[in-house]
């Protein structure tokens, strides 16, 4: 287990003189207060910087070499800093040394600068490799972050907790990562490397004696495909992981440019439909001139037929009064022309009669009839509905083109900063990515069975050897069927231990979560997928689904504090601030809860999170030893041991 | 040497050779456990000190 | 003595103005359709008889009444009239002058002009 003893600073951030924290020997707290901008950040960055050779900022980005220089010290011409952290591992003291000096007299980047680093072990200084191989057994990178954390750190625990995020899947691999799973699951991929060349082996010494010599063949081949398939596998699980990160991080692009990529969305939408309206618009415009060159028929429609109606009235008189002449003439000359007989007096005197009450011609003979005639010409058709709907339908495309212009003109004035064409590049790209990464996975499946086949081929061709081959060939054999069975055991043991693990990890994070949380008469604990994620339970088994931030925040301390519990890899906590987003309740019960977390805790906080009284009642005896960053002036602080701990 | 506690990692891998093969040597899990755990970031020295503790293994079974 | 008919179909400077104004609103496809359509117009609106001077030719009247319509109509509804060209680019004359103060007033497209008036 790694154990912290002393970390001396100087010149490192606040930190112009050389500074010591003293952590104590036994299991217990150890508190440093400090207001903002004192170098509480820093103190945990100089840890960072001991094991990693690496300053880091927010955002995970690497600090330049110049900015963590002591700006009093810098003002002077003094570019240099170094961290000297010693720690106990494995029975064992160690002695790490960093430190970082300019070559030049005014140092402007990283390049100016040489940096140093030793570690001792007891008596003995460690060359690189050695080094290297203990620094990472002591305290492995991809772990550093269960161990030394800031509310930053939390905010990626709480990753965590939003299942299928890929910062969540990452933690999740490192979590599997400090609870020793790699331990087994790399025993099964060696062992299952040992098991195929054990395999070669077996065909190789069948194919050297006649009896077995075809069989070996045979096997040699099905186990050269069985390896070219594993092969091949591996390159597409590398392509796979390569595809992934590379869709993760386009996701982020286009996230990070989601109002662009929304915005170039829209505008080229606008621009289909825009074209398309104007295309309809010609379309219908040519509709109504062809109805147009007919409109005037249906103007004169009306007239006409009022016209018909007056000339049919009139054709009707003309032809009464041609009947009425008639008969006048056939009074006048005693004959009707019509039937060619003579009209008698007294028929004459009727026919008097009634011409002289009829009524006279009022038109010129043929008259309405000609018009008749005429107006029978017309063509009558009538298309002013035809002409409505499409005048109406182009008006209604006016106002969608005015609307869909003026989208256009909005939507490239907001992209007038970016550019556009890149983001439809991306979007496409982005696509691409998800049908390749598709792909990979039908491929992956695929080989993985066909690797399967070639297993179960292997196998009986295995046995049928077994039954007739050589001591040699049996030894070789056995050693084959040993490492095969050895593989199989570890990746089964994966999978217990692992689902043994998250039990346990579930019941200490419950029990700790429920000593940190307000809530203990509501809430039964927590319980754990299979990705570590944590949900909150209520009393009633149902899930707590709407959590505030504060929530996210106790479950991701209690979740550390159960990983810290059941690692097989043990070591200090360094919290710079784990309070952020806690009520006082909630804090008092955090503080209260850290002594259970870890052996070792060095806990950076500033007063207004927790007042020193405050701290000393909460933490009890397991508060061993206080310090305090004091201003010396805005650029330089020191570190003051205070005197009323437990230590 | 390691001092990190395995004892669960050895429970799980003994619970799975009972399982699957019993008549595999605890003792060669067991080695391949320490290999792994004192060669994380070696895959060619685990890998060849699972083949020692494989020797290892076949030359005590030809005793017994 | 009988007046002689006209053989073309002209328009007025002003007629040709307006119809230059309708022609770029797209509605109808040859200035054609906007002069039979202005005759009608004003034969709807009950225009009397008359005729215009200072007309430029612009159709002849073979083209302008292919089917002979027009001619049967106007012979119909203006009996008296016996220069029946005349009538016609007289009617276009006026109605292109009645579509134009239509149009000032806020018609806004064919159908408005198509209603009742």
């Amino acid at each position: 287990m790694l154990w912290l003893r002393r970390l001396q600073i100087e010149g490192f951030g606040p930190f112009a003189e050389r500074q010591v924290i003293e952590f104590p020997e036994s299991p217990g707290v150890t508190v440093i207060y400090g207001e903002n901008m004192r170098g509480k950040t820093s103190l945990l960055a100089a840890i960072r910087y001991a094991f990693f050779g690496r300053v880091m900022a927010r955002g995970l980005r690497q600090r330049r070499l110049l900015t963590v220089c002591n700006r009093e010290n810098a003002a002077q011409g003094r570019y240099e800093f170094s961290v000297v952290l010693t720690f106990n591992f494995d029975d064992e003291t160690y002695e790490l040394s960093r430190s970082c000096r300019s070559s030049v007299a005014v140092p402007e980047s990283d390049a100016d600068f040489v940096q140093e680093v030793m570690l001792r072990r007891d008596r003995t200084i460690l060359g690189p490799d050695e080094r290297a191989r203990a620094l990472q057994h002591a305290f492995p990178g991809e772990i550093a972050r269960f161990f030394l954390f800031d509310g930053e750190l939390l905010q990626e625990y709480e990753e965590l907790l939003v299942n299928e995020s890929d910062t969540g899947h990452h933690i999740s691999e490192a979590i599997d990562r400090i609870l020793g799973v790699p331990i087994l699951t790399q025993a099964r991929v060696h062992l299952t490397t040992l098991t195929a060349e054990a395999d070669q082996q077996a065909a190789r010494e069948a194919q050297r004696h006649q009896a077995t010599e075809s069989l070996g063949t045979a096997l040699g081949q099905a186990v050269q495909q069985r390896d070219a398939h594993k092969l091949e596998l591996a390159r597409l699980r590398t392509q796979l992981g390569e595809l992934t990160a590379q869709r993760t991080e386009q996701e982020e692009f286009l996230a990070a440019h989601q109002k662009y990529s929304s915005a170039v969305e829209a505008l080229d939408d606008a621009r289909t439909k825009h074209e398309e309206i104007i295309a309809e618009e010609k379309d219908k415009r040519a509709e109504l001139q062809v109805a147009m060159s007919d409109a005037w028929r249906s103007l004169l429609r009306d007239r006409v037929r009022a016209a018909k109606l007056a000339a049919q009235t009139d054709a009707e008189h003309e032809f009464e009064s041609y009947g009425l002449r008639l008969r006048a003439q056939a009074i006048e000359s005693a004959h009707c022309e019509t039937c060619d007989q003579d009209v008698p007096p007294e028929v004459q005197a009727r026919l008097r009669d009634r011409l002289d009450g009829s009524r006279s011609a009022t038109t010129s003979p043929g008259s309405g009839l000609r018009r008749l005639v005429d107006l029978g010409r017309f063509d009558e058709s009538d298309n002013t509905d035809v002409v409505k709907l499409l005048s109406r339908r182009l008006a209604e495309i006016g106002l969608e083109k005015v609307r869909l212009s003026d989208q256009i003109s909005d939507l490239t004035t907001q992209l007038a900063d970016s550019d556009p064409e890149f983001l439809r590049r991306s979007r496409a790209t982005y696509s691409e990515t998800v049908d390749k990464i598709a792909a990979v996975k039908r491929a992956i499946d695929d080989e993985t069975t066909k690797i399967y086949d070639q297993e179960v081929n292997i196998q009986r061709l295995t046995q049928k050897l077994e039954s007739i081959g050589s001591t040699a060939l049996l030894s070789t054999q056995a050693r084959a069927r040993l490492l095969r069975a050895a593989a199989e055991v570890f990746g089964s043991a994966v999978d217990k231990y692992k689902s043994d693990l998250r039990l346990r990890v579930e019941a200490s994070a419950s029990r700790l979560f429920l000593r940190m949380t307000t809530e203990r008469l509501d809430y039964a604990g927590l319980s754990i997928n299979e990705g570590y994620g944590l949900t909150i339970k209520h009393q009633d088994g149902a899930a707590e689904e709407a959590r505030s931030a504060g929530a996210e925040h106790v479950v991701a301390l209690a979740l550390m504090g159960a990983l810290q519990e059941n690692a097989p890899l043990r070591g200090p906590i360094v919290m710079d601030s784990p309070f952020g987003r806690l009520d006082d309740a909630h804090t008092s019960n955090v503080v209260a809860t850290i002594p259970e977390m870890a052996v070792q805790v060095a806990l950076l906080v500033y007063e207004a999170e927790v007042g020193k009284p405050r701290m000393r009642e909460l933490l009890g005896p397991h508060l061993l030893r206080e310090y305090e960053l004091v201003r010396e002036s805005a650029r330089r602080t020191t570190i003051m041991r205070l005197g009323s701990s437990h230590d | 040497m390691r001092t990190i506690d395995s004892s669960e990692l050895m429970a799980a891998v003994e619970t799975a050779r009972l399982s699957l093969h019993p008549e595999l040597d605890a003792e060669f899990l067991a080695a391949v456990v320490r290999a792994e755990e004192e060669f994380a970031e070696d895959d060619g020295a685990a890998l060849k000190a699972i083949g020692e503790a494989l020797a290892a293994t076949i030359e005590r079974a030809k005793v017994d | 003595m009988t007046e002689r008919d006209r053989e073309s179909v002209g328009l007025t400077s002003a007629g040709q103005r307006t119809l230059a104004e309708i022609e770029a609103r797209h509605w109808f496809g040859e200035g054609q359709d906007i002069a039979r359509f202005a005759m009608s117009y004003a034969i709807r609106a009950g225009v009397a008889e008359g005729q215009v001077a200072g007309t430029e030719t612009r159709w002849a009247v073979g083209n302008f009444d292919k089917t002979n319509e027009i001619r049967s109509v106007l012979a119909a509804l203006y009996p008296d009239c016996t220069t029946p060209v005349r009538l016609m680019e007289y009617l276009v004359d006026e109605g292109l002058q009645m579509v134009d103060a239509r149009l000032k007033a806020g018609a806004t497209g064919p159908d408005r002009l198509m209603e009742d008036i």
